[in-house]
């Protein structure tokens, strides 16, 4: 079931009223009974494998949990069990078909016989999600971090939990379990805000995300038919696509999560307002970045190793960060940008502090932030290319070609020529729709700057009704009015 | 007892539900007072063009001796005055832009259902026979969606929109997209393309003649796929028009000579053109026609331009004279 569907619009609220109609003790069967519906909704026949994983983790997590915490050895086995099972089921659906062709190819240029044969298998929505959720539980275990659940019941709406179930925010037991069993009760305020938050998801979803999609399909799909502007106006686009798309998605799990009464994690914090590449990783995704730095970058050693390995945990990290993303080069090469990024900014940055007292830009300290909320910007957007991009070969190509003929264009727009000015600058859309986008992102940008002082719900709640109804009316106008409604799923869901 | 009473009942909860009511009651009123001016900016500019002619066979009050239903090339392509000066007959042009028989199936149910014709055209291009999946411009069509004809034959495209639009409150509201803003902009809220409208419908009797000039035609080698469902419908039609005496004619539209070559499967579907006709009613190919070589009468590839239309409509006419199917 999508976010932005009707199904679901008639599903949340009638969950909603029934949790809270419901006696205490029988709310985790209606949130369980909810959220396999919510998965069922898109395949009935793939919540097996969610079944199957849940069992399979509880029963090695109560396993681990008869031996004492100083008794790992005992444990280890069942961990492995448990990492086995997941990665084994992650491989098989979303890798095994890539990793065969990659075999294939490279026997081909070796000249040696191979024969693995390809599945056809449809990717399980959300497979990485809820598979790193539940590996995180059992290693949380498996270290005595928390102790295994008890409740079978409980321990499956965990791992099934539907406001963050096929998108994140990817929670940790130490969060979830606990919400999961405590009594919420209705409260007017927790209510409204998480309604508000819904709809401002929504709003990110179906108005920017849905509307920049038109365009950035359009040059992503046929790049070769481009050059220069329409390809970094596509880029540009794109990252606020990805972004209202993602964060849209967070913003209406978290929301409706709170509806409820449940506090998940924050996933995004403003992240193109970063002014380096390690701040954005701190403030993109963090639920998968935490991950990653937990599970991880701190078992091979994190920073606590000599230069040259730490900087190859970073690298190792982002690579299967891409990886983690999906089964194809694009997204490597996208995630060793990203590691490669991060690697040259500790290597450069005494450098660059040097340079930038030497030019004297930290005297011009605004002017510096800019400068370096640009710098980083412009370097996540180049990376999303190959994010974005269909093959590594059109993702080449845009790259080679991503300042060809600006001069020539430049001139072609600003001589007035329609034909041009539609092609290059509007990317074949009219006028209106391409200013109806700018406007909502700068609408978004806007917001997102007054956030840095002051969260919009809590300026909102204290401003008076007039306002506060105002800017909802105007919320759930907009979204109906210039949502664009076609069915889009959001991106991660394949992940 | 008296406890529980106060505490389900206490002010605050009363002040929280009086809040969420008015919040709510608020924004029906404010949708509501969208809906029904966008409705009006709709009738204006955008559904009006085949607003009257819906309406007409919605209430029954539009018929004719020669009724002509199709897409586009049905309703630029037939002047019914040309043609009742041809024929002596009264005819009237109910074609909708962009609609297949798959679509307009729900209108023309309603129009067998009370009218007198003698003969109706079911006028259509190459890809008429293709699989509809879509629901083109769907605004035209939801002030009838309580006609039963009109919405089954809609739910056969799109069941979940067409449902939703009929039943769920302002559902509507979403389906003014970007085609609609677009239009609003772009005619910079000129009303004359209102009185546009009203001459289709009332001086040209639905027709829409076009004078644009040819324009850069791209081939692309084009093989349709003829869709089962849309050949049921047709039998459908054909017997139920039959059963009330009323003749059917079976339109190949002209299309550009350069434009036929690259349509694979032409031969298939004129055979198959032919064998929903049968003995009982016409297949007219006009894609034999000495116009298809003319590119001076054509806009596009399929399309004729108004010249076109006109030098096509009497063309037409001749043909019906002498298949003799109207009574004098």
């Amino acid at each position: 079931m999508l976010f932005n569907s009707f199904e679901f619009l008639v599903f949340f609220p009638t969950v909603a009223l029934l949790y809270f109609l419901f006696p205490y003790r029988f709310r985790w069967v209606l949130l369980l009974i909810a959220s396999y519906t919510f998965y069922m909704f898109w395949r009935v026949d793939y919540a097996i494998i969610l079944v199957i994983s849940t069992l399979i983790d509880y029963g090695c997590s109560r396993m681990m949990d008869k031996y004492p915490e100083e008794e790992r050895d005992k444990r280890k086995p069942w961990l492995w069990v448990s990492m086995l099972s997941n990665l084994g089921i992650l491989f098989t659906f979303k890798y095994y078909n890539f990793f065969n062709t990659a075999a294939k190819d490279l026997a081909e240029v070796l000249g040696v016989g191979y024969a693995a044969p390809a599945f056809e298998l449809l990717l399980p929505m959300g497979i990485s999600f809820y598979t790193f959720q539940t590996m995180s539980y059992t290693i949380d275990v498996y270290y005595g971090r928390i102790k295994a659940e008890k409740h079978l019941g409980i321990f499956a709406l965990f791992v099934i939990f539907f406001p963050q179930l096929v998108a994140g925010p990817i929670e940790r037991a130490g969060n979830l379990l606990d919400q999961l069993r405590k009594k919420h009760d209705f409260n007017y305020q927790r209510v409204t805000d998480g309604l508000k938050l819904m709809a401002w998801g929504l709003f990110k979803k179906v108005v920017i995300a849905d509307r920049l999609a038109v365009m950035v399909n359009q040059v992503y799909n046929n790049p070769t038919d481009y050059e220069g502007i329409p390809l970094i106006i596509a880029t540009v686009f794109f990252a606020f696509q990805i972004y209202c798309d993602f964060s849209g998605y967070s913003d209406i799990a978290i929301g409706s999560a709170q509806v409820m009464g449940f506090r998940l994690m924050e996933n995004f914090r403003r992240p193109y307002f970063s002014k380096s590449i390690r701040e954005f990783w701190g403030r993109w995704h963090i639920s998968l970045s935490t991950w990653f730095r937990d599970y991880l970058y701190i078992p091979l050693g994190g920073n606590r190793v000599l230069k040259w390995r730490w900087y190859y945990n970073i690298f190792i990290v982002f690579l299967v960060s891409g990886l983690w993303h999906g089964a194809n080069w694009t997204f490597i090469v996208w995630g060793a940008l990203h590691g490669f990024y991060q690697v040259f900014g500790f290597l450069t940055s005494k450098r660059r502090d040097m340079l930038v007292r030497k030019i004297g830009l930290d005297r011009h300290e605004d002017f510096y932030r800019v400068v370096q909320v640009g710098t980083t910007f412009a370097l996540v957007c180049f990376a999303w290319i190959y994010f974005r991009a269909n093959s590594i070969g059109d993702a080449w190509y845009i790259t080679t070609h991503i300042f060809s003929g600006l001069a020539e264009s430049a001139k072609a727009i600003v001589s007035n020529v329609d034909f041009a000015r539609l092609k290059l600058l509007y990317i074949g859309q009219q006028i209106e729709h391409y200013a109806l986008a700018i406007c909502f992102i700068l609408i978004l940008v806007l917001a997102e700057l007054f956030q840095r002082k002051k969260s919009l719900r809590s300026a909102m709640s204290n401003a008076s009704i007039i306002y506060r109804w105002g800017l909802t009316y105007a919320l759930i106008i907009t979204i109906i009015l210039f949502g664009v409604y076609e069915s889009n799923a959001f991106i991660y869901f394949q992940f | 007892m008296k406890a529980t009473h106060l505490y389900i009942f206490n002010s605050n909860k009363i002040r929280i539900i009086a809040r969420v009511l008015l919040f709510n009651i608020l924004l029906i009123v404010i949708l509501k007072l969208i809906g029904y001016g966008l409705d009006n900016l709709i009738n204006a500019k955008y559904a009006l063009r085949h607003k009257a002619k819906i309406d007409g066979v919605m209430d029954h009050t539009l018929d004719s001796d020669i009724a002509i239903f199709g897409s586009s090339v049905a309703y630029t392509h037939f002047n019914p005055s040309i043609i009742s000066s041809k024929v002596n007959k009264t005819c009237y042009n109910f074609g909708l832009d962009g609609t297949p028989l798959n679509e307009y199936k729900g209108i023309l149910n309603e129009f067998l259902s009370y009218s007198t014709a003698e003969v109706i055209v079911l006028a259509g291009t190459y890809s008429e026979l293709a699989e509809r999946t879509q629901i083109y411009e769907f605004k035209k069509y939801e002030p009838y969606l309580g006609n039963e004809n009109l919405y089954n034959a809609l739910s056969d495209i799109d069941s979940e929109l067409a449902w939703k639009s009929r039943y769920v409150p302002f559902y509507n509201l979403i389906q003014y997209n970007k085609d609609f803003y677009d239009i609003l902009v772009e005619t910079k809220f000129d009303f004359k393309l209102l009185d546009h409208n009203i001459a289709d419908a009332k001086d040209y009797k639905g027709f829409h003649p076009v004078t644009i000039d040819w324009s850069n035609q791209k081939y692309d080698t084009i093989k349709v796929e003829i869709s089962e469902k849309t050949i049921i419908n047709y039998q459908e039609i054909l017997r139920k028009a039959n059963s009330k005496g009323i003749k059917v004619i079976l339109v190949l539209s002209p299309i550009y000579i350069q434009g036929q070559r690259h349509i694979v499967n032409l031969n298939q579907i004129k055979d198959v053109y032919k064998n929903l006709a049968g003995e009982e009613n016409i297949f007219m190919d006009f894609t034999q026609s000495d116009i298809c070589n003319r590119k001076e009468l054509f806009r596009n590839n399929t399309h004729l331009n108004a010249k076109g239309a006109n030098i096509f409509s009497a063309e037409f006419s001749a043909k019906l004279n002498k298949a003799d199917l109207i009574g004098s």
